[in-house]
Order: C-alpha cells, then structure tokens, then sequence
C-alpha cells in the first residue's frame, strides 16, 4: 500500500516537475515569439506595400508604354519629315557657293594720297597761292595756273570714277536686288535644315513637307545669274579701263575688283557656262561705246595733265621715218596711248591709239575712220569697211608690239595702213 | 493524515499539469503560426528599397516621356499656317528695326554726321524692340501681315519698326546734320588734300548719309532697298576710312563687320518676307489653317 502510495507520489511530482518547467519554458517563449510576432506583422506589411508597389509600378510601365505608343506616332512623323530635310540638303548645298558670293561693297575710288603728294610738291615749291575760303559751303580756292592745272588732273579723276560708278550702277543695282531676292528665298529653304529637335521639326511640318525634289528657289537664280552676267560684262570693261589708269592706291582697289569679277565669273560659268543671258549683244555695244567715250576723254585730259597724275606718264617721243611723229603714254611701265601726227608740234589732226594694260587696242581714231573693239573684236568702226578696220586694228598691235624697237622707227611705213 | 497530504499532492500535481497543459495549449495556438518561421525583414526592405527607386525612376520616366509627348502635341497643334506666317512676320520685323539700329549707330560715328551716340543707347534699342515685338505678335489681322508683303501695303501697324525709327530720326534730325564745311577745312588745310577732291569727297559722304537717313526714315522698306542700303553703307565707311586717313585722325568704325551685320539682318528679314509670300500661297492651297 504504501509503495502505491509512493509511485503515485513520484508520479506527481514527476507531472509537477514537467508542467512546472513546462510553465517556465512557455512562459520565456511567450516573450520571445512576441518580438517574433512582431516582426513576423512588420514583414507582412512590408510584402503588402511591396506588392502594392509592384501593381503601382505595373500601372506606371503600362502608361508609359502607352505614352510612347503614341509618342512612336509622331516619331516617325518626324522621321518622315527629317527624310524631307535630306531631300532638301543636297539642292542647297548645290547652291550655297551663290549664297556665299560676295557683291557689291563697290567703294569710291579716290587716290587722295597721290594728290595730297602732288599738293604738298606744289605748295612747297610755292607755285601755288594759299587757299582761302569764303562764301558758300564749300567755299572757294584762289587758283594760280599751276593750281589751276592740278585741279583738271583732280576733277579729271573724279570724272572718271563717276562715269565708272555710271557704268556699273544700274548693273550693281540689279545685282544687288537680285541676290537680296536670291537670299532670301535660299535664306528660307536653309533655315529649314537648321531644325533639329523633334519639336523644331513636328512645329514645322507644314514647311517641310514643302520642300520637293527641285530647288525652291530656281527662279532667284536664274534672275541672280542673268544679272550677274550684266555686272559681270561692267565689271570686265571696269577692270580693263582701270588697268590702265592705275596709281599707286588703285592697284589694291583694281586688285579688289578685280577679285569679285572672278567670284562673279566662276558663279556665272557653274550655271550658265554659254553665258547666255545678261546683256544682248546690242546691249553691250552700245554700254561699252558710252563708256569709251569718258574713257577716251579721261585718258586725252590725263596725258595732257600727265605731271599731276601718275596714272599716265609721257614716255616720250618717236619718229617714223620723219613721215609721222609719235607721242607714247605708259602706266606702269607698259604703254596704254600712242598719239600719231604728220607734224611735230601736234597740231591739227592726231591720231590716236588707245590700248590695255596688255597691248590689246580698245579704239583707234585715225584720219581713215574710228575703230571700236571689245573683247577683241570689233564692234563698231566708220572707216570705209570692216577689212579695213581689221587691218587698223592689225596694224595697232604691231605699232605696240615693235614701237620701242629700232625696227618700228625705220620699217613704219612698210606696216602702216592708208 | 497520509491520505489527505497524498491527495493534496496529487490534486496540486494535476492543477500544475492542467496549468501547463492549458499554458502549452494557449501557447501553441497563439505561437503556433510561427512555428518555422525566419526573419527575412530585411531583405524585404532591401526588396521595397529597390522597388521605391524603381518606381521613382519609373515615375520619372513616364513624366518625361509625357513632357515630350506633350511638347510634340503642342508643336504639332502649333503647326499651323497662321502660326508660321506670324512667327515669319515678327521674325522680319525684328531684323528689319535691328538692321535700323545698325544704320544709325553706324552713321553716328561717321564724321560727318552730326548727331551723338548718346541720343541713342541700348536701353532705347531693346525697349523699341520690345514694342515691335508686341505689337507684331497677335494683334495684327492675317490678311493684312499677308496683303502687306504680297502687295507692299503699308499702313497701320505694318513697318511699326520703321515708324519708330522714323520718329526717332525726325526729333533728332532737326535742322542741319552735316558739317560738311568743318570736313573739307580738316582735309584741305591740315593735310593738303586738294580742295577740289576735298569738295567732292565731303559731299559724296553728305549724299550718301541723307540718303540713308532717308532710308532709315522711310515707312516701309523692301529686301532690294535693305540690301542697297547695307551697300551705301559699306561705301560711307569706306569714304570715312579715306578721309580718316587722309586727315590723320582715322577711325574706329569697323566697317566689314558692321556692313555683315547689316547684309545679315536684310538677309533675314528678306527671307521672313519670302516665307510669308510663300505660305500664304501654300495656304490657299492646301486650305488649312
């Protein structure tokens, strides 16, 4: 009895032992799965705000993919539009050395520094009065001969660049108009291919779709070439006159000129290599026979007043079998005016000879008739016939080529024409 | 004695074992979900870190693409005639008061021109500009922006720049401008230029400065008298380098760039001209807006 009364006991205290430790161990677990619980929510909102954001990031990929679906749209709007500027590019680059030409800037041409030497020379040498100014806005300088003189040498010049300006006036003019018109249509076609953002491009749409597979402004240059050839042929017969009148400060001026008539040329030879439009024939004949006669008259006051000018300088004289009497004018070393006459005082009818700065005659006036000549041929003569002016026209060469040679002053007359 | 403390031992015994039972059962059922359970919040917030960047750039991204797909609505809403021809005119406007600006700061330094550069400045540059822009942005009907430059209309608002400038010549231009005599004193008796050179070089400058004053003052200007002008210019400076020279007192005009500044704002306005001419006609084509 009292051994079951004993195992019971045991069993007791066994059961007591087990639930006590028991108590204890869920009694310390109890606090650390609190932490755990705790943590264990933590997480279960953080998995609930990860997958919010993964449906809110869905949604955002969704409209920004529809977006660009739409963006795709004018994507290749602009693709297609850019193909239009590649249309475009090659016409104006075709064009562009006509956009680049420079023309115009045509200065006034007045050698102040040769007349100031001229002045300085006379008024030191005291040939000349001191000026005094009165009445007037430009008052009046008291003149002595020698003052006199040198004021024809000045006004001639003067006279010869305002019948240049003359001659290339209504042809700059032309030119000028028809390149700002040039310009400014190429000016517009060009500003199109200066877009290059797809805004710039999609804003103008309308504009490029414009641009077609010819240049949109073929009409301007056809204008721009025809007056260009005008200012061209003004320019050439400029430049020709000059070179032959040259001072000191004129060879830069000439130099300029003579540097846009090139551009000009080598624009007019690209597009239209006949140079089939500008001037007509009749057109040129009858500028050029204009001009030559200022031109003339410049030349005939310059060699007259030739100590005040260095344009022109008296080279002296020759005798041709003591039959005729030359009197040769040079610029530059190289002669431009040979005047011709029975008699050595000069008197009554003098021939004269006037050439290029290459020993090209640009017009003879002789007792037999005037001969005028452009480019080399003839274009205007009223000797008995056109033989006749081709002989004279020979026979000035060859007065050039041989006049400071021993064989002119003795085989003159075996060449001269009557 | 004995039989009543081995049933207290036993009924505390059961009590404990009831209690923890009950206690384990408690626990079990509260706990039990944790059972196996790993900490991995931190690599859940490593996971919601990278998913929040992710968004932002997402967010980013999609404003961006919205902005540029709006920015392209809006330029593709802005593509229209109307707008081009407006924008073309404003455009020519500002080029044509610039290049005004240009010929009156140009000719106030010429020699013999009389009126100062302080008379007008910057200020007064941009504030003008500013009204020719107002003016020429909507307030102008179409048809006469159009009819102005097919058919060189000019009234109104039209040439507003030019009105300005020729106000602003009137009030300063009063009375005689040139000193022509006080040029031809200075090259005749200071440096021995021939009085007659000296004459005509004075009164080539005279005629070529009214001229453009003239120009400048003149309501409306077309693109040929712009780039004549831009050439008178040229041909004054270049006169005013010569007599600078020639008087020892040079000058400080920069002729080439100023002629460029010039032939550039002519060559915008003319091309502003040509595409208003152009899509006007381009307009009654396609009859869009």
């Amino acid at each position: 009895m009292k051994t079951k009364k004993g195992i019971l006991l045991l069993i007791c205290g066994i059961c007591a032992a087990i639930s006590l430790a028991l108590l204890v161990f869920v009694n310390v677990q109890t606090a650390r799965m609190k932490e755990k619980a705790a943590l264990y929510e933590e997480e279960q909102q953080a998995i609930e705000r990860i997958s919010q954001q993964q449906v809110r990031l869905g949604e955002l990929e969704a409209q920004r993919a529809s977006v660009e679906a739409d963006q795709a749209v004018f994507d290749q709007e602009i693709s297609a539009l850019r193909d239009r500027q590649e249309i475009l590019r090659p016409f104006l680059e075709e064009d562009r050395g006509l956009y680049d030409l420079e023309i115009g800037k045509f200065t006034d041409n007045y050698d102040v520094d040769m007349f100031q030497k001229v002045q300085r020379q006379s008024s030191q040498t005291g040939t000349i009065g001191k000026f005094v100014f009165g009445g007037g806005l430009f008052g009046q300088a008291f003149q002595s001969n020698e003052q006199y003189n040198m004021d024809q040498a000045y006004q001639n010049r003067i006279r010869f660049g305002e019948a240049v300006r003359t001659l290339t006036n209504s042809s700059r003019k032309l030119a000028l108009e028809a390149k700002a018109d040039y310009d400014s249509a190429y000016g517009f076609w060009l500003s199109l291919l200066d877009l290059k953002s797809g805004e710039e491009i999609l804003a103008n749409g309308k504009l490029l779709k414009q641009a077609g597979q010819t240049a949109g402004w073929e009409e301007e240059r056809m204008r721009l070439v025809d007056a260009l050839e005008k200012y061209a042929f003004d320019l050439s017969v400029l430049v020709t006159a000059y070179g032959t009148v040259l001072s000191t400060y004129e060879e830069s001026f000439l130099s300029e000129l003579s540097s846009q008539q090139a551009a000009v040329q080598a624009a007019i030879d690209r597009y239209d290599p006949q140079w089939s439009m500008g001037y007509t024939q009749e057109e040129k004949k009858e500028r050029y026979l204009k001009f030559l006669e200022n031109y003339r008259n410049t030349i005939d006051t310059m060699a007259t007043f030739h100590s005040y000018d260095e344009g022109l300088a008296f080279a002296g004289e020759t005798t041709a079998y003591h039959e005729c009497y030359f009197r040769a004018y040079k610029n530059k070393g190289t002669i431009v005016y040979l005047k011709a006459s029975p008699s050595h005082t000069f008197t009554g009818f003098v021939g004269k000879r006037y050439y290029d700065q290459y020993g090209n005659p640009l017009y003879i006036s002789l007792d037999q008739g005037t001969v005028a000549i452009l480019d080399g041929e003839i274009v205007d003569f009223t000797c008995e016939s056109l033989e006749k002016a081709e002989a004279l026209v020979q026979e000035a060469r060859r007065i050039w080529q041989e006049y400071e040679t021993e064989e002119f002053a003795h085989g003159y007359t075996s060449y001269a024409v009557h | 004695m004995n039989k009543k403390l081995t049933a207290v031992c036993v009924a505390a015994a059961s009590l404990l074992t009831a209690g923890a039972v009950a206690g384990t059962v408690t626990f079990v059922s509260r706990y039990g979900y944790l059972w196996g359970y790993e900490d991995s919040l931190e690599t859940l917030k490593a996971q919601e870190a990278e998913l929040t960047a992710q968004l932002a750039e997402e967010e980013t991204a999609l404003k961006e693409a919205q902005a540029a797909y709006d920015a392209m609505a809006a330029a593709r809403e802005a593509d229209t005639w109307e707008h081009h021809i407006r924008q073309a005119f404003a455009a020519g406007e500002e080029a044509k008061a610039e290049a005004d600006m240009v010929m009156l700061s140009a000719l106030e330094q010429v020699s013999i021109v009389t009126f100062g550069t302080e008379d007008f400045n910057e200020t007064m540059k941009e504030a003008l500009l500013d009204e020719v822009m107002g003016a020429a942005s909507d307030k102008i009907p179409l048809d006469y922006i159009i009819t102005g430059v097919t058919e060189g209309v000019s009234e109104g608002l039209y040439g507003y720049a030019q009105s300005k400038a020729k106000d602003y010549v009137s009030d300063v231009l009063g009375g005689d401008i040139f000193q022509v005599a006080g040029i031809v004193d200075q090259l005749v008796n200071a440096n021995s230029v021939p009085a007659v050179l000296a004459n005509q070089m004075a009164e080539k400058q005279r005629t070529r400065a009214a001229g453009l004053v003239e120009f400048i003052g003149m309501e409306k200007h077309s693109v040929q008298d712009q780039r004549r002008s831009a050439d008178s210019l040229y041909q004054l400076m270049d006169m005013e380098e010569q007599i600078g020279a020639a008087t020892g007192r040079g000058t400080t005009l920069q002729k080439i760039q100023i002629y460029e500044q010039a032939v550039e704002y002519a060559r915008q306005y003319g091309a502003s001209q040509y595409a208003i001419s152009q899509m006007a006609r381009w307009k009654e084509e396609t009859h869009e807006n």
